[in-house]
C-alpha cells in the first residue's frame, strides 16, 4: 500500500466521523462543558467570571455549611473535582457508551451491498479497509477525549492560573479504552454486518468485562491478601463448600487473564499521573503512597532536612524560632507499632518534671490513624511553648510528626489554624471507597487497596506492562478473527 | 502507482469456473456458476447478457475479487483473480452500487483516484475531465447523499474511470438514467472503446449492447449458451425488403414464383427468399422499369437472438 492510498484511506476515516452526526453533538456537548473553564476562572481567594466579577467561595458554596471554610485551597478542591467528575463520570462512562454507539456502523455500513463492491474492488487489501474503519473509531474517540480533556486543561491554565499536566495523560487511556470496545465492535459488525448487533453485542461486552474485571480485583483483594481477609475466605470457603469457590475463582481467574483490562486502566492513569504530579511534592514515599503535597502554609523547609536524616524540617517563615515542624521516620521493626511507641514516649515524657499538661490520645483524621501525645513546656519559647506529636504507620515505617509553637506565636488565630491544617494534609494514599474524593494538594487521587500492588515492575498479575500487552494482545486477536472472517467473505 | 504496458495476452481468462453459494455439510447450495469459461481480448468491448440469476454479477464479482469461485481457474492480466495488484488496471461500475454518502462528489473521486495508487495532483487534474464528461460539474461539491440516482450513477462511471484503467467492468450503467444520460454514457463508452480501452459491459438493455459492443456473451442458469460477434449472434433472417418507386399495381404479378410470403408494402415489399432469388427478383423489377431504391436482407435483432436463444435453452 503506497503512500496515497494511506492518506486517502485515512482521509476517508475522518471524513466518515466529521460527518458523523453523533460526533458532532457531542462535540458540541463537550465545548459547551469545557467553556465555562474558560469563562469561570477559580483562584485562591475568589471565581472570577468573565475577569471582571469576583465572587467570595464562602459566597458561593455557603450552602455546603463549614465545607468551603475548612478547605484550604478551595480553587483547587472546585477545580479537581470538575476534572474528576468530567473525566471519571462524563468521559469515562456516559462517554464510551455514546462512542460504541455511534462508531457501531461503521463497518457493517462498509458491508453493505453496493457499498462493499465499490470500495472493496480497488487495490487495497481487505484488512487495510478494516483497519481504516478501527482506526475511524480511534480518531472519533482521539478528537472528543481532546476536546474535552485538552480544552479544559487549557481553560484551566489560561483563565485559572492552573497547570496540572498529568491530567492530559486521560486522553491515551480514553482512547486506550476505545480501543478494546471499538475492536469488539468490529468484530460483531464483521460478523453479522448489523449496526445494531454491533452496538448491543459490544455494549453487552463493555458491561460483562467490566463486571468480571471488578469482580476479580474484589476476590483478588481479599486472597491474596495476608494480612486483613485471608482467614476470612477460609472461612468463607468452608461454609460456602470450598469446590464452588474454588471453581468461582479460577473462571475468574480464566476470564481475567482472557480478557481486555479496561478497569486496570484507571490504575495506569493514576500512577502515571502521581509519577508526573509527586514528583514535586514535599514528601512522597513511592513504596507506600504516603504523600505531603506543599508545605505547611507559612512554614519553610529548613534546608539539609532530609526524611532519612533527623527528619524533614519546616519552621515558621516569619518567626522562625516560634513553631518548627517535623517529619521523621524510624523502621517498625525497631521502634515498634504507633501503640507502642506512643506509648513508651509518653511514659519517658512524663518523667520529665519541666513537662505540664501532658496527654496521649487516640486520633483518626480523616483514613489516618494515629495516636497523638501532648505536652507543654514553660520554660521554652516566649510565654511557653506547646508540642506535639503524632505517631502514625506507613507500610514499614512507623512516622512521627513533631511539631512545637510558642504560646504567644499560638495566639494568633491564623497560625493556629495553619498548624491545624497541616494534619490533615498527609495523605496515605488510601480511599475506603470509590466514590469521587477530593484530595488536599493532589488531582491524582487516591487508591484503593489494590492499587498499591499493582506498578510497572510489579509482578506478573499485578503489572502494567502484562495489562497493557494483553489488553492490546486481545485487540490484535480480535481483529485477526474480523479479518479472518472477511477475507472469506464474499460480496 | 505505475501502469504496466498491457501484454498482448489475453485480459480476462476464465476457465471451467464454477461458484456455489450457501452449500452446507447436509445442504445442497445454490450453483450461480456452472463451468464458465470465457476469454476477453485486449481493446474490445464485451458484452454479458442473460436474464436475471443468469450468473452474470457473480462472473463480474469473482473476476474483481469480491467474490470466491468453488472451482475452476480465473486470471486477470495474467495474475489469478483475488490478488491485489490487477485491481489498480480495472475500473469498476457495479450494480446498485452506493458511493459515501459523507462525500462529496469531487471527494468520492479523489478518495478512489488515491485508492488506486494515483497521485492526489494527478488525480484532481483529472476529476475535472471526467466530472466534464459525466455532466457533475455543477453538483461536484454537493454530498452524494442529496444526489438523485441518475446522479450517483453518473459520478459512479467517473469514479470507475478516475485511475485511467485498461479495463473497465460496467454493471448496469445506464441503470436509473434518463434516455439523454443513456446515450451520453454510450458515447463514453464509444470514446474509451476509440481510446483502445477494454471494456466489459453486463447490462438488461439488449439495444445499448447490441450498439456499442463487439462480442456478447449470452449465459443462463450460470452456463454460457451462445457467444460470439454481434453478426453472428444475430443471423439473417431469410427476409428481403425491397424498397420501390414507384410500386407498380402489379407486383404480385411480376414477382410471381420468386421466393415465398410477398407481403406488399407502402414503399415496396417484403419477401422470403435466398441469394439466387433475390437476383432473379431484382431482375424482374429492372425489366418491368421499377426503380429499385433500397434492398435489404432483415437480420434478427439482438432481443429477439437473445430471446430465442434462452428459451430454446431453457426449453
Amino acid at each position: 500500500m503506497n503512500s496515497n492510498v494511506t492518506r486517502a484511506l485515512f482521509r476517508d476515516a475522518f471524513a466518515q466521523v466529521v460527518d458523523n452526526r453523533v460526533f458532532r453533538i457531542l462535540f458540541v456537548i463537550l465545548c459547551v462543558l469545557v467553556l465555562p473553564t474558560f469563562l469561570i476562572g477559580a483562584r485562591p481567594e475568589h471565581l472570577t467570571v468573565l475577569f471582571v466579577w469576583d465572587y467570595e467561595y464562602d459566597r458561593v458554596f455557603g450552602f455546603f455549611g463549614q465545607m468551603a471554610g475548612n478547605v484550604e485551597h478551595p480553587d483547587r478542591a472546585l477545580i479537581q473535582a470538575t476534572q474528576k467528575l468530567l473525566t471519571d463520570v462524563f468521559a469515562g462512562s456516559f462517554g464510551i457508551l455514546f462512542g460504541i454507539a455511534a462508531t457501531a456502523f461503521f463497518v457493517p455500513r462498509m458491508l453493505e451491498k453496493g457499498a462493499a463492491d465499490v470500495v472493496f474492488s480497488k487495490p487495497v487489501s481487505r484488512f487495510a479497509l478494516l483497519l481504516t474503519r478501527y482506526f475511524a473509531g480511534l480518531v472519533f474517540a482521539a478528537v472528543l477525549a481532546t476536546v474535552m480533556i485538552g480544552g479544559m486543561h487549557l481553560g484551566f491554565l489560561l483563565v485559572s492560573g492552573w497547570s496540572d499536566p498529568g491530567f492530559l495523560w486521560s486522553i491515551p487511556i480514553l482512547i486506550y479504552v476505545f480501543a478494546v470496545v471499538h475492536a469488539v465492535s468490529c468484530l460483531v459488525g464483521v460478523f453479522t454486518r448489523s449496526s445494531v448487533a454491533a452496538m448491543l453485542v459490544t455494549l453487552v461486552f463493555y458491561a460483562f468485562n467490566g463486571c468480571v474485571q471488578n469482580a476479580w480485583q474484589a476476590t483478588e483483594a481479599t486472597r491474596n491478601d495476608p494480612e486483613t481477609l485471608a482467614e476470612e475466605t477460609e472461612e468463607i470457603r468452608e461454609e460456602a463448600g470450598g469446590a464452588f469457590l474454588e471453581t468461582l475463582f479460577v473462571t475468574l481467574d480464566v476470564a481475567h487473564y482472557v480478557l481486555p483490562k479496561t478497569t486496570e486502566a484507571d490504575f495506569i492513569a493514576r500512577s502515571t499521573r502521581q509519577k508526573l504530579e509527586r514528583r514535586g511534592f514535599e514528601f512522597w514515599d513511592q513504596e507506600t503512597g504516603f504523600y505531603i503535597a506543599e508545605p505547611p502554609d507559612g512554614f519553610v523547609r529548613e534546608a539539609g532536612s532530609s526524611i532519612e536524616g533527623s527528619g524533614l524540617a519546616w519552621s515558621d517563615e516569619a518567626q522562625p524560632n516560634a513553631a518548627r515542624i517535623t517529619l521523621s521516620r524510624v523502621l517498625q521493626a525497631d521502634a515498634g507499632s504507633r501503640l507502642g511507641a506512643s506509648k513508651k514516649f509518653f511514659e519517658e515524657l512524663q518523667k520529665d518534671s519541666r513537662v505540664t499538661e501532658a496527654e496521649r490520645e487516640k486520633d483518626n483524621p480523616g483514613t489516618l490513624r494515629s495516636y497523638i501525645v501532648r505536652w507543654m513546656r514553660a520554660d521554652e519559647g516566649t510565654g511557653g511553648r506547646k508540642h506535639y506529636k503524632r505517631f502514625f504507620e506507613n507500610g514499614k515505617w512507623l512516622y512521627t510528626l513533631e511539631s512545637f509553637a510558642d504560646v504567644q506565636w499560638l495566639a494568633n488565630d491564623e497560625n493556629e489554624r495553619r498548624m491545624t491544617r497541616f494534619r490533615w494534609q498527609l495523605n496515605t494514599d488510601e480511599s475506603d471507597s470509590g466514590a469521587v474524593n477530593i484530595e488536599f494538594g493532589s488531582s491524582a487521587g487516591t487508591a484503593l487497596g489494590l492499587h498499591k500492588r499493582y506498578g510497572w515492575d510489579a509482578p506478573l498479575k499485578y503489572n502494567y506492562f502484562f495489562s497493557i500487552g494483553s489488553t492490546l494482545g486481545f485487540i490484535v486477536v480480535v481483529l485477526a478473527l474480523a479479518q479472518w472472517k472477511l477475507r472469506r467473505m464474499d460480496f | 502507482m505505475p501502469h504496466l504496458p498491457m501484454p498482448d495476452a489475453t485480459l480476462i481468462e476464465v476457465r471451467d469456473l464454477t461458484k456455489t453459494y450457501g452449500g452446507k455439510l447436509f445442504k445442497k447450495g445454490f450453483r450461480a456458476l456452472d463451468g464458465v469459461s470465457i476469454s476477453v481480448g485486449p481493446g474490445s468491448v464485451f458484452g454479458l447478457l442473460g436474464p436475471n440469476g443468469a450468473g452474470k454479477t457473480t462472473l463480474v464479482k469473482i473476476l474483481l475479487g469480491l467474490a470466491h469461485p468453488s472451482t475452476g481457474e480465473a486470471r486477470l492480466f495474467g495474475e489469478p483473480v483475488g490478488a491485489v495488484a490487477p485491481r489498480a488496471r480495472i475500473g469498476y461500475l457495479p450494480e446498485a452500487h452506493r458511493l459515501p454518502l459523507y462525500l462529496t462528489g469531487r471527494q468520492v473521486l479523489e478518495l478512489f483516484g488515491q485508492m488506486c495508487g494515483r497521485d492526489l495532483d494527478w488525480v484532481k487534474a483529472r476529476v475535472a475531465r471526467l466530472l466534464e464528461l459525466v455532466d457533475m460539474t455543477g453538483a461536484a461539491d454537493r454530498k452524494v447523499r442529496e444526489y438523485s440516482k441518475g446522479m450517483q450513477q453518473r459520478i459512479g462511471l467517473a469514479q470507475a474511470l478516475i485511475h485511467d484503467p485498461d479495463l473497465v467492468i460496467l454493471d448496469e450503467p445506464t441503470d436509473g438514467v434518463d434516455p439523454v444520460g443513456r446515450a451520453a454514457i454510450r458515447e463514453v463508452v464509444l470514446d474509451l472503446k476509440r481510446a483502445g480501452k477494454t471494456i466489459f459491459i453486463n447490462s438488461h438493455l439488449l439495444m445499448e449492447v447490441e450498439l456499442v459492443c463487439d462480442r456478447v456473451v449470452i449465459m443462463d442458469k450460470g452456463r454460457i449458451v451462445k457467444q460470439g460477434t454481434i453478426g453472428e449472434l444475430t443471423p439473417r433472417t431469410g427476409r428481403v425488403r425491397f424498397e420501390l418507386a414507384p410500386v407498380p399495381p402489379n407486383l404480385e404479378t411480376i414477382l410471381a414464383g420468386v421466393g415465398s410470403g410477398l407481403v406488399l408494402q407502402e414503399q415496396g415489399c417484403e419477401l422470403h427468399a435466398n441469394d439466387a432469388e433475390i437476383d432473379v427478383a431484382v431482375d424482374r423489377l429492372r425489366a418491368a422499369g421499377v426503380s429499385i431504391r433500397g434492398l435489404e436482407a432483415r437480420r434478427m435483432n439482438l432481443e429477439q437472438a437473445f430471446i430465442e436463444t434462452v428459451t430454446k435453452e431453457r426449453a
